[in-house]
């Protein structure tokens, strides 16, 4: 999914978006190298030692991956999947409220 | 205890529904093959990955053990067509049989001739495997036919969650109304006694839709990046988030 989510966060540089990962990968070094070499620019919190079978995941009951949450800028969840069909269309939506209710809110101060 | 009791039993039990039948000779006869060519094929496999024999390995993942009883199975499930003794053939095509062109046909004979059997109620699972092939709408109908008629309380529970699975879940895609119906449905699959493994995938799917459902909040993370460094989902509020869980492997 790497392009995928590389021209996401190239897309939307300028939009109210954030990738978050989760990674479940053991070997912290290693992953380190893996993303200098793939060009991975977003944050991810670290699933721990035990991989998949992490806190992060098991709180999320997250067993197959990848899985993916979009939540919206009110922190409400608006979309579950593994990354298939529905989840850039959900994406562009809550952006598309995220930028609304951000110029509401920027007239509301004038 | 008064005498007429155990007659009286006897007289009750045929009026149960259908309970496991028991198989003919031949069926006894291939699934103990088959279970000794399942044995054979794992000592196999687990030797030559000990061996790093990387064409052994690949020469034993075109020949599985359950290939040459497929044809067998098939033949005993058409000689017995229609009656209770094709049941256990066609279950174990349903599991079994690899390719949808065999799983198909087995899981449309057991839900349309053999609909009160235990073995009718498994195949529930087997619907959402083949949901590709199916469609949604076909596997919904097939799955509203086992909650409808099947009397056994587990197949009963195994359907209610396998329908559930299209409207709730990651893989699942419904209205607001067919999410909360679906929730009703795990619920009420929870009462049926649908057993631990079973009843443990539906409290993760209850617990996925009341607490990780669409319209809901998300929990806070607070955790550590590859670094090291202390942060938590809620820094991101007022931006969308796509949280991706994700592995390089």
């Amino acid at each position: 999914m790497y392009p995928h989510e590389r021209s996401l966060v190239a897309e939307m540089k300028d939009k109210p978006f954030a990738l978050v990962g989760v990674n479940s990968d053991t070997d912290r070094a290693k992953l380190k190298e893996r993303i200098a070499a793939e060009s991975i620019t977003w944050r991810s919190f670290w699933n721990g030692p035990e991989g998949t079978r992490g806190p992060i995941s098991k709180e999320w009951r997250v067993t197959g991956w990848p899985t993916v949450f979009v939540i919206d800028h009110a922190g409400v969840i608006r979309h579950k999947s593994h990354g298939g069909p529905g989840m850039d269309e959900a994406i562009a939506e809550c952006v598309r409220l995220a930028e609304a209710a951000r110029a509401k809110s920027g007239d509301g101060g004038h | 205890m008064p005498r007429p009791l155990p007659s009286a039993l006897l007289l009750l039990t045929a009026f149960l529904p259908a309970q496991e039948s028991t198989p003919t000779p031949v069926f006894a006869d291939l699934e103990r093959q088959y279970a000794a060519a399942q044995q054979r094929w794992n000592a196999d496999i687990l030797a030559a990955r000990a061996k790093q024999d990387d064409a052994a390995i690949a020469a034993l993942r075109t020949a599985l053990p359950e290939l040459p009883f497929v044809a067998p199975m098939q033949q005993g499930a058409a000689a017995h067509a229609g009656t209770a003794d094709a049941v256990p053939f066609l279950d174990w095509l349903a599991f079994h049989g690899g390719k949808p062109a065999v799983t198909r046909p087995a899981v449309e004979a057991l839900l349309r001739d053999h609909i009160e059997t235990p073995e009718a109620g498994r195949a529930a699972s087997r619907v959402i495997n083949l949901l590709r092939e199916f469609g949604r709408e076909e596997a919904l109908r097939l799955l509203d036919r086992i909650v409808e008629r099947n009397p056994v309380d587990q197949g009963k529970a195994q359907a209610l969650f396998s329908r559930a699975s299209l409207f709730v879940g990651t893989r699942g895609t419904g209205t607001e109304t067919e999410r909360a119906g679906a929730l009703a449905d795990l619920k009420r699959a929870k009462t049926l006694n649908p057993g631990k493994s079973l009843g443990g995938l539906i409290d993760d799917a209850i617990f996925g839709e009341e607490t990780l459902g669409i319209g809901r909040p998300a929990p806070e993370i607070s955790g550590e990046d590859l670094d090291g460094v202390a942060f938590k989902l809620s820094d991101y509020r007022g931006k969308v988030v796509l949280l991706d869980f994700w592995g390089d492997w």
